[in-house]
């Protein structure tokens, strides 16, 4: 049986410790990205807090070179994300995840920071199988097939965007859209090793916008592009004396949007990618209940990397505690 | 077997939304519209300055060499002033990219100006338009008073088109640059 006011309390320690933090931080492109929470097979709830740092190291231009930002600039953003993850039936799971979002620009001409709430993730997942797909060894065929889940996740437009009522672009924190996307993990653990897979297309939903930064303008209607994203990850686990377990993982992902559509009519200037890498580095309690996480993610600040998109680097920490 | 019992518990569930959206929601209450868009035409409401259809102030600016003068100088034998508002990020190279290869090719006539409103002093402005390669192709003006930028109540890629007679045509978002084309055709 699960311990509620143990649930409760994590939940709310985790919150209440990252709300604390002083730190301000800034972003003229919005904050969030959309990806759903995970719960292990034979858990019933999952908590999660975490914390994602986003320094701007300048921008890929349309044509698809490297720039830097003006000098003397500092453009950062801070996430915190309170999550949590609920098993409806054996193979079914849902998640919720909010973020609180601070902005902090500082240009030589400007400084502003700023915060607020940031685009909610609703997501529900679907589990291909029945039984755990992480084995010490392989000794049939069957102990290959590796864990598939197919999950939705919905974007709720809470944060603050540029049709919200707010007067310029540094204190955006979401993009003003509901998006769906449809994506699948592919994962696979062979003790020490562990290889996944992701892919998801998502796609987002046209909206009447009557307001620009504050100030009213005649209606039209505007439907971001659709967007796809691939991923792939390897890793390592030690396992410790105890048991317990860490896990080094490094990562590449690509993600790709079309333009939006302004009254029907594609913006071509609006569409974007960029590839990131990543590393990160997780401690597992040998029951596995509770897991550390630490993790890098950065955009090579190199031409053909990406295209008309800012060029950022990720510093994020993260707990998680599941309650079986 | 998993029952799904525990799912319809309605205290559990209760407690967890209350903690993880109720806290927040405290501190941004004001920023839920985006959940109902709204389509109603609500620009009569607006009081803000520097709207399309007003006439213009006449505005002292600063160009990249440090010249101050007169905004109704730009006007001055010209059809009109296009104004692009700039802090040099990706969405903006990409805008002013359009503007020089493609709109402003397409309607000569106009002046064309990027106004940088993030750097402190004239020489930082021409530094950047050194950088991006826009110098000599637009005109470049530096905003660090910040008089431009809240008498439009403009932000990053904002565009001020304003006629020869001082008249504001358009002010908003440059969006996919058909709205300004339009706007620069009737002019």
């Amino acid at each position: 049986m699960i311990n509620l006011k143990k649930v409760i309390q994590f939940t709310f320690v985790i919150w209440v410790f990252f709300a604390g933090s002083g730190i301000y931080a800034a972003s003229c492109c919005g904050g969030g990205a959309a990806g759903a929470l995970i719960l292990p097979k034979f858990s019933r709830v999952m908590a999660e807090g975490s914390l994602q740092y986003e320094k701007y190291n300048g921008f890929y231009g349309s044509d698809r070179a490297y720039y830097q930002d003006p000098a003397g600039s500092d453009l950062n953003q801070i996430r915190l994300k309170a999550a949590i993850a609920l098993r409806v039936s054996d193979r079914f799971q849902m998640a919720l995840s909010i973020p609180y979002v601070w902005n902090k620009n500082y240009y030589s001409g400007m400084n502003l920071n700023s915060s607020g709430m940031g685009d909610s993730i609703v997501s529900v997942t679907y589990e291909t199988f029945d039984d755990v797909k992480c084995v010490y060894k392989v000794r049939t065929l069957q102990d290959l097939m590796p864990a598939l889940y197919i999950s939705l996740v919905n974007t709720i437009p809470t944060g603050i965007s540029p049709y919200s009522n707010v007067d310029n672009s540094f204190k955006i924190t979401g993009r003003g859209f509901y998006q769906t996307v449809m994506s699948t993990l592919i994962d696979k653990t062979v003790y020490p090793y562990n290889f996944s897979i992701n892919g998801g297309y998502g796609v987002h939903y046209g909206r009447p916008i009557n307001r620009e930064y504050g100030v009213y303008k005649k209606p039209y209607e505007k439907k971001l592009g659709n967007r796809w994203n691939l991923g792939a990850s390897a890793g390592y686990t030690l396992f410790m004396e105890n048991m317990d377990l860490v896990t080094l993982v490094v990562s590449y992902d690509y993600i790709n949007e079309a333009g939006a559509r302004i009254d029907g009519v594609v913006d071509h200037l609006a569409d974007f990618y960029k590839s990131s890498i990543g590393l990160s580095l997780s401690y597992a309690t040998s029951d596995k209940n509770r897991v550390i996480k630490v993790g890098y993610t950065l955009n090579p600040s190199y031409a053909e990397w990406g295209s008309n998109s800012p060029v950022t680097s990720i510093f994020s920490a993260g707990v998680s505690n599941v309650f079986r | 077997m998993y029952s799904g019992k525990y799912f319809y518990n309605k205290y559990f569930l209760k407690k967890i939304l209350w903690i993880l959206t109720i806290t927040q929601m405290f501190q941004c209450a004001n920023n839920f519209s985006d959940i109902f868009p709204d389509s109603t035409d609500k620009t009569g409401l607006n009081i803000a300055s520097g709207q399309a259809g007003t006439i213009s102030a006449n505005l002292l600016v600063t160009d990249m060499h440090g010249n101050q003068y007169p905004l109704y100088n730009d006007l001055a034998g010209v059809k009109g002033s296009v104004y692009y508002f700039t802090m040099w990020c990706s969405i903006c190279m990409a805008h002013s990219g359009e503007i020089i290869n493609n709109i402003k090719p397409s309607f000569p006539g106009f002046n064309y100006f990027l106004v940088d409103y993030v750097s402190s002093a004239p020489l930082q402005s021409k530094q950047l338009s050194d950088y991006f390669g826009f110098t000599g192709l637009i005109g470049v003006l530096n905003d660090s008073s910040g008089s431009l930028l809240s008498y439009f109540h403009a932000t990053m890629s904002s565009v001020v088109v304003i006629d020869s007679t001082g008249r504001i045509q358009m002010n908003e978002d440059f969006k996919d640059g058909s709205r300004l084309r339009s706007i620069l055709q009737t002019l």
